[in-house]
């Protein structure tokens, strides 16, 4: 038997030389194993071996693509944060700790990135989303026909809405509430990723669900 | 707790971000009020709004490409260090440039000690002549001219800018006896006197001598040691015009009154 698995024996009834064998994968054991494997791979990364710094990359790569999507609002620019990302994540990897959480300081640099990133657009005074109707690499693209179209569109149009009231959060507010509402962590994580209070993180994201709420009513309720 | 006060809360209630006892006291008000209970349901709504702020699903070829030209760049970077980045390192605090820049310190303020108290030597003397006597009289003048030239030869340089002297045998009257010292070599008195009078080499009034700056005294350039010279520089008001006297006495002679000769030059107007 396998390390992290239990193992349950049954026998059938009516028949003693007949038995069920039933293997369950323990979670806290695999999540364990998981975490060494981890762990092992900043090791080797941190030491310089790429192909280990490619393993951690898929490992993170959708959190962090979905992390910067999310606060930049466009795939171009998500592509280019994440990069960014995974550059000062290798530059910087030999002052990670083994007992920090791996994902909640990777979290840390992408909302370093993602900042530097929206201070440098607002500089070139651009806008902070690109749903305009004419771009190609919009992510909430309407479809035009088929079955379910009605419905499509409306929710198509539900998330513009909320795109839109996210562009208009600052970014500390819309750093906290993607951490807390969408990427599921507690506000406690949230305050130890962001440099901050539980009590300033727990203000940021009440601020930032009124305004969101706000912003809905005016669209949807008017 | 009154609508205020929950309409505050909300937000954080909608979230599951309050405490219990906070969480529990909201609730009871949120059944029992129907404004607050629409607000509740509206903070509701719009969060689940916001769960469909959902990123798209990326094809893996766009995070293919991330990751190599992720690892591109490692390779370049680790390939060729850029000029900037090594000159920023030498900038990164670093241990053996602490230990190197405490050593120079410390070898830079020995140095500066040293010097220090080496120019030490001329400044004591004009600290001791400096005591009692600040204004001269004639009679200082006599008998710091004895004592020098007893004891190898002084020079005295009175700078004056107005000398109301009216004749050259009263120039070696006033002086402040600079006092020897341990200091064996010859040395030189820059005394100066300022007062506003306009100068008059006419007549036989004794010489004023205000103000005596003693802190120039340096060793003399008696080369021979065999004489002793005396030098009394006096600078008039008139900044053209200056006074020089030389005295040249004998190693055992006492009084300048008795020296062996006396020198007097007066540049007139360039």
């Amino acid at each position: 038997m396998s390390v992290g698995s239990k193992q349950i024996l049954r026998m059938a009834s009516g028949a003693p030389d007949m038995a069920l064998a039933v293997e369950i994968q323990l979670p806290v054991k695999a999540l364990s194993h998981n975490q060494t494997s981890l762990a092992r791979l900043i090791e080797r990364a941190a030491a310089g071996d790429t192909a280990a710094f490619e393993q951690i990359m898929i490992h993170s790569q959708q959190r962090v693509m979905a992390m910067t999507w999310r606060m930049l609002g466009n795939e171009a620019d998500a592509r280019d944060a994440s990069q960014e990302v995974f550059l000062r994540v290798y530059k910087y990897l030999k002052r990670f700790k083994q007992n920090q959480d791996f994902f909640g300081w990777v979290y840390g640099i992408t909302v370093n990135v993602c900042r530097d990133i929206t201070k440098e657009r607002q500089q070139h005074s651009e806008r902070f989303t690109s749903f305009d109707a004419g771009n190609e690499e919009s992510a909430f693209a309407i479809p035009s026909c088929g079955e379910g179209a009605d419905d499509a569109v409306m929710h198509a149009q539900q998330r513009e809405l909320i795109a839109r009231a996210m562009a208009h959060l600052p970014v500390k507010e819309r750093a906290s509430i993607v951490l807390r509402d969408l990427e599921g962590l507690s506000t406690e994580e949230v305050a130890r990723i962001l440099n901050s209070s539980a009590t300033t993180v727990r203000s940021q994201i009440s601020s930032a669900r009124r305004k969101i709420k706000i912003y809905c009513d005016q669209y949807l309720r008017k | 707790m009154n609508c205020k006060q929950v309409q505050e809360l909300l937000p954080l209630f909608a979230g599951h971000d309050l405490d219990d006892r906070s969480a529990t006291r909201v609730a009871a008000h949120v059944q029992s009020c129907a404004l607050c209970e629409r607000s509740a349901s509206e903070y509701f709504e719009s969060r689940q709004l916001l769960q469909q702020f959902a990123p798209p699903s990326f094809s893996e070829g766009v995070y293919s490409g991330m990751r190599q030209r992720v690892l591109r760049e490692i390779s370049e970077e680790s390939l060729a260090p850029a000029l900037p980045q090594r000159i920023v390192s030498l900038f990164r605090p670093n241990l053996s440039w602490a230990v190197a820049t405490a050593v120079l310190l410390a070898v830079s303020g020995l140095a500066f000690y040293l010097i220090a108290t080496r120019e030490n030597g001329p400044q004591q003397v004009s600290q001791r002549s400096e005591q009692p006597n600040t204004s001269p009289s004639p009679k200082n003048l006599q008998a710091a001219t004895a004592t020098n030239s007893g004891n190898g030869g002084w020079v005295t340089t009175i700078q004056n800018n107005a000398v109301p002297t009216r004749g050259t045998a009263q120039m070696n009257r006033p002086a402040q006896p600079p006092r020897r010292t341990n200091s064996t070599g010859p040395l030189v008195a820059d005394v100066a006197a300022n007062t506003p009078e306009r100068p008059s080499m006419a007549g036989s009034t004794a010489l004023p001598v205000n103000n005596l700056t003693e802190s120039n005294v340096v060793p003399a350039t008696d080369a021979t040691g065999s004489e002793r010279t005396l030098r009394v520089d006096m600078q008039t008001s008139d900044q053209n015009i200056r006074i020089i006297w030389f005295t040249r006495q004998p190693a055992k002679q006492g009084t300048p009154g008795k020296s062996s000769k006396h020198d007097q030059e007066a540049s007139s107007r360039a």
